[in-house]
């Protein structure tokens, strides 16, 4: 079992958390000028690294905050916790 | 009482003599000791047939001594408590213990399965997969289920108790050897918070039975020492009996705790069998140790060989002997302890047999002194003996052979570090070919391996290892470390092992006798190309199940290797897994079953229901009644008397797990547009408004009625089971996508009870009961909100309908409902006010063809397919708009939602029935049931196209019968509507 | 309706219902260390007492629950008060007091029972006095607190489950016979 470091809480146990997917997936919008393929993309479309991966947690049974991961999908090492709305640290595959 | 040689000897072990136990194996009964394991009382009653093996049911004696034994696997206990696969070295002994071994029937002396011994060639590597497939598979399968596995499960509930805790600390020492010791009191002297788990009874591993001096004390008396000094400090915890058998992510490591056997058990019902720990530490120290390589020669399963360890331990534990007469197999010096000490206690060592030719000059001149033979460049080339080892075939070092009589064969590879743990934690192995063994090469989280697990030779290197590590760990930990290193007396330093993989003799030689692997079968997957190890595992089961490779990993990879002249680091080892050692299941369940299984909500009239002598289920997590049955009524009676009385009286239901979600903000409104497929922003305060969540993929999720309390103040309702997961919804867009929208959301579910009295007679009763609200029926319409009293309690109420009938959803603080109930029962007794379950509840929304989300649809049912395509036409946006878009979601062959009249007369269509279509289903029943009003059946569900075809007639597939019914619109009673403002 | 007397013992711990004068929960959006002080000044606490994981005061007792958001017990402000002082900023203050229900945990075996049902470390150094947190216990969701004295902890819960962490109490103590 993963121990998460809540921004907020501080270090718990996973199961404490929910798992989002995928972070920086930005929402299309409005509905009317999207096409089919860019919201099938925004549906579906995730990656699935192996090394870094900029994920979403929620503190469930916490302060129910969202915030960011970047997570070894390897490893499972956390290498950085930061907050929603945020860029991703060191930048985009920077993290190794 | 047995007639059979007695074993023990006289004095010396662990074992208190003055407290015989009396226990029963295999249907015999015995005598042994308290301190004993059922192996070690067992030996001493001379009994060496132990079981049959897993595949050729081979006769099968004691191999080892510990957690690694993979022969005397026993069933445990009769009856509920009957435990499968226990080891018996593992199983202390208590007073009327009641085993039998494992995979032989009718008794392991006479076993019918031994025809596949004779029969062998064809079960070899890999006869799964070849063997039994033609014609088919499930032809053979029961018959091969019956022959294979270990033990069986108890069929009964366990009646034990099983505990689970979780437990943290900065430094988790994993065995109590000489290098564990010298951890665990260096990490612990400055204060750091230390737990040290040792598998026995008691600490002291290695340094039980040996001549050492540490600190010039007695090395087992130095153990003592030191484990007085840990069990005086504050923050060390001790774990006795305690198996570490994981090592997950972040120093996340799974303990199991032996508590009471099952003689307490039996006798104290408080009494916990096992205590499952998870455990994080902030650094991890492995202490573990190393287990003996057993030789691999042919006949080298026979009962009577033995690691030479396990000789040892068996007497510096126990006071037992494993023989009378013992000849030692070895390629290294430690084995020689062995010899010595067995010589010394009495038994006659017929000879020893190095594959050395050199052996050290002061271990030959300590034969001599014994008169014990010695053939330097030899090896044991078969043995013989029936149930029992009687005598090995011995190969000098010129090639010639003899025959020695001994009914015990001592034998050592060397020894192969313990590094499971290590390995489960993500640490890579190297192989050192002077050790011929894999050491810890890397670690991947905060561990260390010290002593003989990292490959120490000898105890002043196993202290010193400890010593540092412990300090290490206690200085990062930010605590000082303020004891002296641990100092060991004079000690001789090994000469070199030799490695020896496999003796060249033909025969059959085990690798692993757990799973019945030999030579032949690792030769043959390297015939068949499995060469890889992780091929040759799955191939042969070579390392799998309990015994997850303990004694026989490196020798098969090292066989491996040379079959394919590779090297025994390129061959590489499998990863190994948890548990280290079989885990009870019970364990893993811990108090987690009957009532506690998982938590059942109650709501605040849950007493009221009780008293009315309801039937309670279990509805998304919340009890509630689903009838109340009168004297002797059936279910269904009492459903449609509950019906019947809202359509004709008035009925009173609690709701209390409705969702409730107060949403605040000056973009409250802007919000609530965006989470619902319709508009709420237009909404007048004290009004309330029925919506649809839709999920991105436009995907009904929900609904509800939102009132707006003020300009910036909404109170959401959700269904019962959207209660927590729409409030996390609606966090999760305001926290990821909506930052910037000021809206805060405040769930208050439960602080409020519900009661909803509903029906022709609603609207004097809730008048009756006194209320300060205007409830007339013009002014306090359908779909209204209004705060004040009802029955002198501060009450929110608001007029919406599940029933169709005239409603008030009453809320009240959760402490009060109880109250409020009772003022409504009291009163309305002159009006048959009828307490309604969730049955009758169903019933009259599937007449209304009212949508129940979760029941009438499913993952795929989209707003459109409800009705609901009109959103669309809304300009501004919304959470599943886009999805909607799509041209699928507006092809006309969907499932949509419909009604099906049943013809009168006619009992209701079950739910699930399908409509047989040329190209697979065209629909089916999602909702039914019979309504008392109108007196027939009605059923909702979904239809391709079904919106477009009322009026027709479709036919169900009901059981291999045809029914009937006539598509029409949801709504079956006053479709209309005219009865909600009554 | 968990209401009323219960508790229970065994060795070296007591668990025991007890009911909070009020509990609310203040939401505020936005709030600048400014105002979070002049909040805590209002609730006669320092501004450090008003951080994660923290709870502080004894009337009204204050509990950080989450980044704006706190749960308080006893009585001690109104609503008049926060419409003045969170002017201009979105807030929201619910009182929840009949969803809770409240059980105190004493002894020297505390530590150990609630161990047995959640594995946030409950150690002084880990979770000292005045300390707070949400997490699972028992498979429910609660807050814990930490009050004066070594081994004092108070625990909030869903008045929901009160029934089945009653139930769950009276068996886990089996155990401190």
């Amino acid at each position: 079992m993963l121990q998460i470091d809540c921004p907020w809480c501080g270090p718990r146990d996973e199961i404490e958390f929910r798992y989002g997917g995928e972070s920086h997936v930005l929402r299309p919008e409005p509905s009317e000028a999207i096409g089919d393929e860019r919201w099938g993309d925004y549906l579906y479309g995730r990656i699935n690294p192996r090394g870094v991966h900029f994920e979403r947690w929620v503190h469930q049974a916490g302060c129910r905050r969202w915030f960011n991961v970047a997570r070894n999908t390897v490893t499972h090492e956390l290498l950085a916790v930061y907050h929603m709305g945020d860029a991703k640290p060191g930048g985009e595959g920077r993290i190794a | 009482m047995s007639a059979l040689p007695n074993f023990r000897l006289a004095e010396g072990g662990l074992i208190d003599r003055s407290r015989p136990l009396r226990f029963t194996f295999e249907g015999r009964s015995y005598q042994g000791f308290e301190g004993d394991s059922l192996a070690s009382a067992l030996l001493a009653n001379g009994v060496r047939l132990f079981g049959r093996s897993f595949k050729y049911h081979r006769p099968r004696g004691l191999l080892a001594a510990g957690a690694e034994e993979p022969n005397a696997l026993v069933q445990l206990g009769d009856g509920a408590r009957s435990t499968p696969n226990m080891r018996a070295t593992e199983v202390a002994l208590y007073d009327g213990l009641v085993a039998r071994p494992v995979n032989c029937w009718p008794s392991s002396r006479f076993d019918i399965g031994a025809v596949n011994d004779v029969f062998s060639r064809f079960l070899s590597a890999g006869f799964y997969y070849k063997t039994f497939m033609w014609p088919d598979w499930h032809l053979y399968e029961r018959f091969i289920r019956k022959a294979a596995g270990l033990g069986r499960a108890a069929s009964a509930p366990d009646p034990d108790r099983y505990e689970t805790r979780f437990g943290h600390c900065d430094i988790l020492v994993v065995g109590s050897g000489p290098a564990g010791l010298a951890a665990a009191r260096a990490a612990a002297a400055g204060g750091a918070r230390v737990i040290l788990a040792e598998q026995d009874e008691a600490l002291g591993g290695s340094l039980i039975g040996t001549s050492s001096t540490i600190d010039g004390l007695d090395a087992a008396a130095w153990a003592l020492e030191v484990e007085r000094q840990l069990a005086d400090l504050p923050e060390v915890q001790l774990l006795r009996r305690t198996t570490v058998a994981g090592y997950h992510d972040h120093n996340g490591l799974t303990l199991v705790e032996q508590l009471a056997g099952e003689d307490r058990c039996i006798r104290d019902p408080a009494a916990v069998r096992y205590r499952l720990w998870q455990i994080r530490a902030t650094r991890v120290i492995l202490a573990t140790g190393a287990i003996e390589r057993p030789l691999v020669f042919p006949g080298n399963d026979r009962p009577g060989v033995m690691l030479a360890g396990a000789a040892k331990y068996f007497l510096d534990r126990h006071a037992v002997l494993a023989g009378d007469r013992l000849l030692l197999f070895t390629n290294n010096d430690h084995a020689f302890l062995t010899a010595f000490a067995l010589a010394d206690a009495g038994v006659s060592v017929a000879a020893v047999v190095d594959v050395r030719r050199t052996v050290a000059s002061d271990l030959a001149a300590a034969l001599v002194q014994r008169d014990i033979p010695l053939f330097n460049g030899a090896a044991v080339v078969a043995t013989r003996g029936r149930r029992a080892l009687k005598a090995a075939r011995v190969r000098d070092r010129d090639g010639k052979l003899q025959w020695i009589k001994a009914d015990l064969l001592a034998m050592s590879g060397g020894y192969n570090p313990n590094l499971h743990l290590f390995s489960q934690s993500g640490g890579a192995l190297a192989f050192d070919e002077g050790m011929a063994a894999f050491l810890p090469a890397s670690a991947a989280q905060a561990v260390t391996c010290i002593g003989i697990a990292a490959g120490a030779q000898t105890l002043a290197d196993a202290l010193s290892q400890g010593y540092d590590a412990g300090s290490r760990a206690a200085r990062y930990s930010g605590y000082a470390s303020a004891t002296k290193a641990p100092r060991a007396g004079a000690e001789r330093s090994p000469s070199a092992i030799e490695p020896c993989w496999q003796v060249d003799a033909p025969g059959k030689a085990f690798v692993d006798f757990q799973n019945d692997v030999a030579v032949s079968d690792i030769a043959q997957a390297k015939r068949e190309s499995f060469r890889s190890v992780e091929h040759l595992k799955r191939y042969t089961t070579l390392g799998m199940a309990p015994d997850q490779g303990k004694t026989s990993n490196v020798n098969a990879l090292a066989i491996m290797a040379a079959l394919t002249g590779r090297g025994i680091e390129e061959t590489g080892t499998t990863r190994f897994r948890f548990p280290y050692a079989p885990i009870a299941l019970g364990a893993f369940a811990g108090r987690h079953h009957g009532d506690l299984f998982r938590p059942l909500r109650r709501m605040p009239a849950h007493d009221r229901h009780v008293a009315l002598g309801a039937t309670l289920e279990d509805y998304g997590g919340w009890l509630r009644p689903s009838y109340y049955a009168r004297n002797g009524e059936t279910p269904h009676a009492a459903e449609q008397r509950e019906a019947l009385a809202v359509r004709n009286a008035a009925g009173i239901f609690e709701g209390s797990p409705l969702g409730k979600i107060e949403v605040k903000g000056p973009d409250a409104g802007k919000f609530l547009d965006l989470v619902y497929a319709n508009t709420i922003s237009t909404l007048k305060v004290g009004k309330v408004r029925y919506g649809l969540m839709l999920s991105e993929q436009g995907v009904v999720i929900d609904d509800g009625v939102t009132a707006r309390l003020g300009d910036d103040h909404f109170l959401v309702s959700t269904t019962s089971t959207g209660a927590e997961r729409i409030a996390d919804w609606m966090e999760e867009w305001l926290q990821c996508e909506w930052q910037h929208l000021d809206v805060v959301v405040a769930p208050v579910t439960t602080a409020w009870g519900v009661l909803t009295v509903t029906g022709p007679d609603a609207r004097a009763i809730v008048e009756k009961v006194g209320t300060d609200i205007d409830i007339g029926a013009e002014t306090f319409r359908h779909m209204s909100f209004a705060a004040g009293h009802v029955g002198g309690i501060p009450a929110r109420m608001m007029r919406v309908s599940f029933t169709g009938e005239a409603s008030f959803e009453i809320s009240v603080p959760a402490r009060q409902t109880a109250r409020l109930w009772d003022r409504f029962m009291e009163v309305g007794a002159s009006y048959d006010l009828t307490p309604v379950g969730i049955d009758a509840w169903m019933i009259l929304r599937t007449e209304k063809g009212y949508l129940h989300i979760g029941v009438d649809t499913d993952g795929t049912t989209t707003a459109r397919d409800v009705g609901w395509g009109h959103v669309l036409k809304k300009g501004n946006e919304f959470i599943g708009k886009r999805s909607m878009m799509r041209a699928h979601d507006s092809r006309n062959d969907r499932l949509e939602f419909v009604g099906f009249a049943v013809a009168s007369g006619q009992p209701p269509l079950p739910i699930g029935a399908h409509i047989a279509g040329t190209s697979g289903s065209q629909g089916y029943v999602s909702s039914t049931g019979h309504s008392p009003i109108l007196g027939q059946a009605v059923a909702l569900g979904m239809l391709r196209g079904g919106r477009a075809r009322k009026g027709e007639i479709v036919t169900f597939e009901v059981e291999g019968k045809r029914r009937t019914a006539t598509v029409c619109d949801p709504a079956f009673f006053d479709p209309s509507g005219d009865r909600l403002n009554g | 309706m968990a209401d009323g007397e219960w508790s229970l013992a065994g060795e070296g711990v007591s668990v025991r219902r007890f009911a909070p004068q009020e509990i609310r929960v203040l939401r505020v959006r936005g709030l600048d260390a400014t105002r979070t002080a002049h909040l805590a000044r209002v609730l006669g606490l320092a501004a450090g007492d008003l951080g994660s994981n923290r709870a502080s005061g004894e009337t009204p007792r204050v509990a950080w629950l989450a980044p704006g958001e706190w749960m308080v017990t006893g009585d001690g402000i109104s609503g008049e008060e926060l419409a003045e002082l969170f002017d201009g900023h979105t807030w929201h203050l619910a009182d929840v007091g009949d969803g809770r229900v409240a059980y105190a945990i004493e002894g020297p075996s505390a530590r150990d029972l609630l161990s047995k049902g959640s594995s946030l470390d409950f150690h002084p150094r880990s979770f000292a006095i005045d300390s707070c947190a949400q997490t699972l216990f028992a498979q429910t969701r609660v807050l814990v607190e930490r009050g004066a004295g070594e081994a004092n902890f108070r625990l909030y819960a869903d008045t929901s489950v009160g029934e089945h962490l009653q139930s769950w109490f009276s068996d886990a103590l089996i155990e401190f016979g």
